[in-house]
């Protein structure tokens, strides 16, 4: 919703600042959730590799 | 939660939290997870992982230390937004993002909540179920029973409260082993009897904050005097304990000595609490037992770590 969107429906309007600190939250929040894909992505070729190993063996 | 006088909290209308929400920097979340004593869990869960036997992917080393440190960081975020009245009222807590109106309590109960669910879930399916288990009861026994129970009930909160910071290295050995042994129990045990003397020499020099907020801790409810008695008789208790590893086997020598020369002067400091009594310098004395507290378990761990990686301890190995 823009800003004028949030004047003309009564909601609050942030200020620059508080937008700018709001688009740094989301980033971050964005770069934890792909950290955490990662790390489960990761982590399950590591058992599927050890998993392997042991029927080789 | 109590619906004593916090303001902010109980004046708060959908709106105002709206309006909030976008004041709070990253820096102010981060501040909710309670980042120091977040490093205190870390560095013992890390030893734990460390001095247990067998071995794991360092992926998922890093992965359980993650989850422990998240689910730290989740607890202590759902301790400062139940604890917002209290806090807005004592000058050591009155800065922390919920009572500076930083950040609503509904955002940290939605914070605490989400990382919560996130580190018990993201244990269970990329380490185990049995640290997945035990890291999801040390949140609900953090939050529940000490916070929301313990805490404004009894002057005995923090001793038996004191078990939830005692079970990161637990969970860290379940992490590499899968099963709970008698060494992470003692090195549980460890923690437990440390937290008194710990909680209690802070309670001792910020009794008037703790009386005002009506929070019992143990110099409010039985009297400094036998807080400081007190203090000394767990002293007593914890720094024989401490040799345990070394007797038991899983530390040897050079953490025996450590633990030693460490908890000497553990002792004289508890022990100087009581002879200065109430005379001038006691808020000193309590200081320093406090302070020296935090270093004298950093310091105990790290020489377990060491006395394990230099190959002092023998039979077990990562």
């Amino acid at each position: 919703m823009s800003e004028d969107q949030d004047v003309a429906s009564g909601g609050i309007v942030l200020s620059p600042a508080q937008l700018k600190e709001r688009k740094k939250k989301n980033i971050a929040i964005a770069l934890a959730l792909v950290f955490f894909v990662a790390l489960i992505f990761w982590t399950t070729i590591i058992r599927i590799q050890s998993n392997i190993d042991m029927g080789m063996s | 939660m109590s619906d004593t006088a916090y303001e902010t909290k109980a004046n708060a209308s959908p709106l105002d939290d709206a309006a909030m929400s976008g004041v709070a920097t990253i820096g102010d979340y981060l501040a909710l997870l309670k980042p120091r004593v977040m490093s205190l869990v870390v560095f013992t869960a890390f030893v734990g992982l460390l001095i247990a036997p067998g071995s794991i992917h360092p992926v998922v080393a890093f992965t359980a230390i993650l989850c422990i440190a998240v689910g730290a960081g989740a607890s202590g975020a759902l301790n400062m937004w139940y604890d917002a009245d209290i806090d807005a009222q004592m000058t050591r807590t009155k800065e922390r993002p919920i009572p500076a109106g930083k950040i609503s309590p509904q955002e940290a109960l939605t914070f605490g909540m989400v990382l919560s669910i996130f580190s018990v879930y993201a244990m269970a399916i990329m380490v185990n179920y049995i640290a997945a288990a035990l890291l999801a009861f040390t949140i609900f026994f953090y939050v529940v029973v000490y916070t929301m129970w313990l805490k404004r009930s009894t002057p005995q909160n923090i001793v038996i409260g004191g078990a939830s910071g005692a079970f990161p290295p637990v969970i860290a050995w379940a992490v590499v082993t899968g099963n709970v042994t008698i060494e992470p129990l003692v090195l549980f045990a460890i923690i437990f009897l440390w937290t008194p003397p710990h909680f209690w020499s802070l309670a001792l020099y910020k009794t008037g904050e703790y009386q005002k907020v009506g929070v019992p801790m143990l110099p409010v409810v039985a009297g400094k005097k036998s807080t400081r008695t007190q203090i000394l008789l767990y002293s007593l208790l914890l720094v024989p304990f401490t040799l345990a590893p070394t007797y038991l086997g899983f530390a040897g020598w050079l953490y025996g000595a450590t633990a030693i020369v460490l908890g000497l002067v553990f002792l004289v400091l508890a022990a100087r609490i009581v002879v200065v009594g109430d005379d001038k310098g006691d808020a000193k004395a309590a200081a320093s037992l406090f302070a020296y507290s935090i270093f004298y378990l950093f310091a105990l761990f790290l020489s377990l770590a060491l006395d394990h990686g230099l190959g002092f301890s023998k039979g077990l190995g990562l």
